[in-house]
């Protein structure tokens, strides 16, 4: 087979069969960073083969029609040519209309939920910052609500509200270290990450955009604890994520399984930090699994030439 | 609690305006405004109809002005952002980071045995 081809596999290989591998791989959240680096890989790998195989194709059918093209040329002196191969040239006619056509398709669905998401948002940070109380720190404000409850939301200014119910259940340490927890969110742009994640969740509902966009959205909040956690110390954000997390009907806390929820695996985490060798160990694999991820294109086109 | 800095000039004016118990004019407002800060007439006039436009205020005419009151009280807008916010939990509309979504009392007993057992192990 071709290079175009083999391209293509790889890329539907990487969307249905990476997600749970990478999922066991940055679920403790031993090293969140590189776990959303991981994901991100993976996203950009896939789209990034899957256009490379529809310029390979393409290029192909084309020169299939109309002989020798400079396009063909250039790519030649990469050593990226295809000749025909077993698609044929219908066939491949056939896939580079296909292919245009998705990406087409994708393309315009991803920017009109990237643009309803940010305008909601922001519209969303607007009407906060209109209807709370401000309060000494610029940007945070506290509306009223009878669930205690904190969030950041992106807008032009982003909000941080916090609600008078967790405004006045929370001490003075734990409300600084969710605070600093939900300006880590501002500060790196975790929201732009994630609306264009759940843009492309939206737009192309593949295994790899669905899990990956809840995913780093997990991690991203192990990121923002670490910074709270660097700036306040362990215990307030883990006060504040027991205080927070009550529900309003507790019950005795006998015979359950181990933590598998995402807020357990976060608590965890903090009250118990991974080992410097085990925090090394899940970053040398997740450095493999990038290198392995973003080399197989290469080794593809090794292959199909020699 | 804090007083609102000068550029949300906005939120000062619905804090103005939730006040009131009457519907209010745009010069009402400068007036109140004008007397601890330097602002231009118009500069409250524009952010006034902003406000009719974005559907905080509604208006009627009255002579030669406009009559503006409130569309939802403060706590009534409260309460419509804070459901919005939590039934949708950030996934649809607005991208919300919930500092914790609400756990159910299962999981939340969950966290707790597992914090003390990893509390213990750590002893």
């Amino acid at each position: 087979m071709t290079t175009g081809l083999w391209l293509l596999l790889y890329g539907a290989a990487l969307a249905w069969l990476s997600p749970s591998l990478l999922r066991r791989l940055t679920k403790s959240g031993v090293s969140p960073q590189m776990g959303v680096a991981a994901w991100l890989t993976a996203i950009a790998t896939t789209l990034i083969a899957w256009v490379i195989a529809l310029v390979l194709i393409g290029v192909a059918a084309i020169d299939g029609a109309l002989g020798t093209s400079a396009a063909t040329l250039c790519l030649e002196l990469f050593g990226l040519s295809e000749h025909g191969g077993m698609l044929g040239l219908s066939g491949s006619i056939a896939l580079t209309i296909a292919g245009i056509a998705l990406s087409f398709v994708f393309l315009v669905r991803t920017s009109r939920w990237v643009t309803r998401l940010r305008s909601r948002s922001r519209e969303h940070a607007n009407a906060v910052l209109l209807v709370g109380r401000p309060t000494t720190r610029p940007g945070v404000v506290i509306v009223d609500a009878e669930r205690s409850a904190a969030y950041c939301v992106s807008g032009r200014p982003p909000a941080i509200v916090v609600t008078s119910a967790a405004w006045s259940s929370l001490n003075r340490s734990e409300l600084a270290a969710v605070l600093a927890h939900e300006q880590a969110h501002i500060a790196g742009r975790h929201h732009q990450i994630l609306m264009m994640l759940r843009a492309m969740a939206a737009a192309l509902p593949l295994p790899l955009m669905q899990h990956g966009a809840h995913a780093v959205a997990e991690l991203l909040e192990m990121c923002a604890d670490d910074a709270a956690a660097r700036r306040h110390g362990v215990n307030p954000i883990l006060g504040g994520l027991l205080a927070m997390a009550e529900p309003r009907h507790p019950v005795p806390a006998e015979g359950l399984a181990a933590a598998d929820t995402a807020v357990a695996a976060r608590a965890m985490r903090l009250a118990q930090p991974a080992r410097e060798r085990a925090k090394w160990s899940q970053r040398v694999m997740l450095a493999m699994s990038m290198t392995m991820m973003l080399g197989a294109p290469a080794l593809i086109e090794l292959l199909c030439h020699h | 609690m804090q007083q609102r800095g000068f550029g949300d000039l906005e939120a000062v004016i619905m804090d103005l305006i939730w006040d009131y118990e009457d519907p209010v004019t745009v010069r009402q407002i400068f007036d109140e405004l004008s007397a601890d800060r330097q602002i231009a007439y118009t500069t409250v006039m524009s952010t006034m109809d902003n406000l009719y436009r974005k559907e905080w205020l509604r208006r009627e005419r009255s002579g030669k002005a406009y009559l503006y009151r409130p569309v939802m009280s403060r706590e009534e807008r409260s309460a419509r952002l804070m459901r919005a916010a939590f039934e949708t939990g950030g996934d649809t509309n607005a991208v919300l980071a919930f500092f914790v979504e609400q756990m159910s009392a299962e999981e939340s007993a969950q966290l707790r045995s597992a914090l003390r057992r990893g509390g213990n192990r750590r002893r």
